[in-house]
């Protein structure tokens, strides 16, 4: 679930106040991001914490979300991936 | 009909209203049940939260007003009834048509444009002073500024204003025009939408429409007709809305509110404030029988507010009464306009089908008070707002003319 060798484990941040609960991250990225009961996504199992492979649906996410609530972070170094700063 | 411009006057009398900052709104509390003129039952809801899980729990859809076993809505339908719109599609089609058009409307994407919307903004500052005082804001900066910032966006270099505005109030209509009216306006809109495809599949350019088509044949499951709803669909909403808004907030902000006036020219931050307190607290539209808040439909049994709503029923989510709710916001523009807000507003919606033109709205509406009050301090409404000449009969209202003098 890491990805092939050399390809970075990313974690994905939500900015919850952000978040208006377009829902468009968790039908893209399902495997990544879900919705909680109060209607705002959450990242999902190691998306969370540990780090797995960026995954199409996932940068689509992150790259579609209509109010940039979203954020890729590097899960070794912490840096920020996308969007850009 | 067409060169008339506007509803003004049409079906409703000429009484005076209140100006949109002074509406009253419903008391928040549980969920209760009223009706729509079609006699169809209707749950109101207009606590904070309560609205904010209604537009955002997936038991809860825009297709099933819709559906063959639904109840009638609307005594005459106007675009928003359009099953072929993306207002009126949910889950993941929903997804595959917004995301068409979504890249175009980030935060990110939409600060590209800012240097240009701030230039059409100065060069009709320009033309204003230069006509001289006093001057209708309304004809000369309200609705022609996001007329003019749709039209590049999406290309519309000929768009006639006149056919615009024509189309746009009839798309919006409620008691204004009949439903023939509106009938024929539509097919003519739909016709205009169809033929600016045409024209952008045989010569692609920069614009909104070659690259929602790029998206949309990329993509292969989106049908025609949506196409059509969606194109003009964003030129409605991509400037009637914004229009609406910028005379309101105008018609505050140059009489009632005129206090705040030299502090919006500061800077663009304390604009920028401004203009959420007012997307919050100034609505669109009165909040009538017609339209007594954003609908849904439940698929299932949900329980809001502590309210079980059964499956199948209508429910009214009143953005602006949730806005007023004194539980989360103040409500009080003269002591807090420059104030951050307490919590998300939900002016512009939340869930799947929150405004796609969120950002562009907020971009467009503080450059234009911002730039306006640098340029022109001394500027004032001419006549009491008893005497603002509404548009009438629509979902939203806003002056349809309004004199200032500086």
């Amino acid at each position: 679930m890491t990805g092939s060798s050399g390809a970075e484990a990313v974690v994905v941040r939500v900015d919850r106040d952000r978040c208006i609960g377009s829902g468009m991250c968790a039908l893209s990225a399902p495997e990544s991001l879900a919705l909680d009961a109060d209607g705002r996504a959450r990242p999902v199992d190691r998306y969370a914490d540990g780090g797995a492979e960026l995954t199409d649906g996932l940068a689509e996410a992150v790259e579609y979300c209509p109010v940039e609530a979203l954020a890729l972070h590097s899960a070794h170094g912490g840096y920020r991936i996308a969007p850009a700063e | 009909m067409s060169t008339e411009n506007s509803a003004t006057g049409a079906g409703t009398g000429t009484a005076p209203l209140p100006p949109m900052h002074c509406l009253r709104h419903l008391e928040p509390g549980p969920p209760r049940l009223a009706a729509l003129p079609t006699g169809t039952p209707v749950w109101l809801v207009s606590r904070h939260a309560d609205v904010r899980q209604v537009l955002t729990d997936p038991r809860l859809g825009r297709a099933p007003l819709y559906a063959p076993d639904a109840p009638p809505l609307m005594v005459t339908p106007n675009i928003l009834d359009d099953p072929q719109s993306m207002l009126n599609i949910d889950g993941t089609e929903h997804q595959r048509l917004r995301r068409t058009v979504q890249r175009a409307f980030t935060p990110r994407a939409i600060a590209r444009w800012k240097p240009w919307v701030a230039s059409v903004v100065e060069s009709l500052i320009d033309e204003l002073i230069d006509r001289g005082s006093p001057a209708d804001i309304v004809a000369a900066y309200s609705r022609p500024l996001p007329v003019a910032v749709i039209s590049r966006l999406m290309g519309l270099d000929n768009l006639d204003s006149k056919r615009l505005a024509h189309w746009s109030d009839h798309a919006l209509s409620t008691t204004a025009f009949s439903a023939e009216a509106i009938g024929t306006a539509m097919t003519e809109f739909a016709a205009f939408g169809a033929e600016v495809i045409a024209e952008r599949r045989a010569d692609p350019g920069e614009d909104l429409v070659s690259s929602l088509l790029a998206a949309a044949a990329e993509d292969g499951s989106i049908t025609e007709g949506q196409l059509v709803a969606l194109v003009i669909g964003l030129v409605v909403a991509g400037h009637e809305t914004t229009m609406t808004s910028l005379g309101n907030a105008l018609v505050y902000l140059l009489q009632d509110g005129r206090d705040a006036w030299q502090r919006l020219a500061s800077d663009e931050a304390s604009a920028a404030a401004a203009t959420e307190q007012i997307l919050r607290a100034v609505p669109l539209g009165d909040v009538t029988e017609h339209m007594p808040g954003l609908l849904r439909r439940t698929v299932e049994d949900v329980e809001i507010g502590g309210v079980v709503i059964p499956a199948g029923s209508v429910v009214a989510a009143d953005t602006g009464a949730a806005n007023q709710d004194p539980e989360v916001f103040t409500g009080d523009l003269r002591t807090e306009l420059f104030s951050p807000l307490a919590a998300p507003m939900l002016t512009f919606g939340a869930g799947p089908h929150h405004c796609l033109g969120a950002w562009l709205a907020r971009m467009e509406l503080e450059l234009a008070l911002h730039r306006l009050a640098r340029r022109l301090p001394a500027l004032r409404m001419a006549d009491p707002v008893e005497d603002v000449d509404w548009r009438r009969g629509l979902l939203t209202r806003s002056p349809d003319s309004l004199r200032v003098i500086w």
